[in-house]
């Protein structure tokens, strides 16, 4: 997949102007980027017990971009990576990140996390995350411009693999750094 | 009868099935019945017998949630998909 500075700057747009909200969206393996709904203060109020974030500190896709999603993993260009800002906190993959992603201790979709850290209405950085072992690792940092400055590995011998349009796969290492 | 769409990372606890055919009159009856045919699909539900978290539910393809407890007839369509969401660390 293709992770540079156009995908990454369509990205860090969809994220700044969602501020101080979470916004979140979707990559696919050709680098096409999809803007995704944030229906958290729709589900907040609805069902506050069950929902208790709103969109200022959570994100949930409407259910049409989660359709979108699943189909696309069977289609010749699935989505590889989900992203989500975070607004004044840095880019971490907080603990209901986690959680949400996780099904029985396994990832509930084959895609990378990416993290935006929005500060006061500008992106300061984003940070890349892949399920490893039984954990997520950070893959790949970049800054503002969407350039790569960190370019991790993690799980040294066990690096994760994206999708690709051919159906081969790649590991995260050649996949996030363009 | 109902059909329940599977989602695309489930599909591997069907068999490879994406679609399957069961009798329910609710979107709950539905899903229990195709946990029975596919026992693994019962990570669809929590402890306390509810929908688990990690995922959503719709009738026919609408926009709007479905709930367990939601009429289905005849030829609708449950679709199952996986939920994404997620929340910032507290400041």
């Amino acid at each position: 997949m293709t992770l540079g500075p156009a995908t990454l700057a369509e990205v860090f747009a969809h994220c700044a102007a969602a501020y101080p909200d979470e916004a979140c969206g979707l990559v696919r393996a050709s680098g096409l980027v999809r803007g995704c709904r944030n229906v958290q203060n729709e589900l907040h109020a609805r069902d506050p017990e069950r929902f208790p974030r709103q969109a200022h500190n959570g994100y949930a896709f409407c259910f049409a971009d989660a359709l979108f999603l699943d189909a696309s993993l069977t289609s010749d260009d699935p989505v590889a990576v989900v992203f989500h800002s975070h607004p004044d906190v840095g880019a971490y993959l907080s603990d209901e990140d986690v959680r949400a992603a996780l099904v029985d201790g396994r990832p509930a979709l084959p895609v990378h996390q990416l993290v935006v850290s929005v500060l006061e209405g500008v992106v300061a950085e984003a940070r890349l995350f892949a399920f490893v072992g039984d954990t997520f690792a950070e893959a790949g940092r970049f800054d503002s411009s969407g350039a790569c400055i960190v370019r991790a590995s993690p799980g040294a011998g066990r690096e994760p693999t994206v999708r690709q349009v051919d159906g081969a796969e790649r590991t995260s290492e050649e996949a996030q750094c363009r | 009868m109902p059909v329940i769409r599977i989602p695309a990372v489930l599909s591997t606890r069907t068999g490879g099935q994406t679609t399957v055919t069961v009798e329910g009159t609710t979107v709950r009856e539905a899903l229990e019945g195709v946990c029975r045919q596919f026992p693994d699909l019962g990570v669809l539900f929590g402890d306390d017998g509810g929908l688990r978290s990690g995922f959503l539910l719709g009738v026919n393809f609408n926009e709007e949630l479905a709930t367990l407890s939601d009429p289905v007839a005849a030829g609708d369509t449950i679709v199952v998909v996986a939920a994404v969401a997620g929340g910032r660390p507290a400041r």
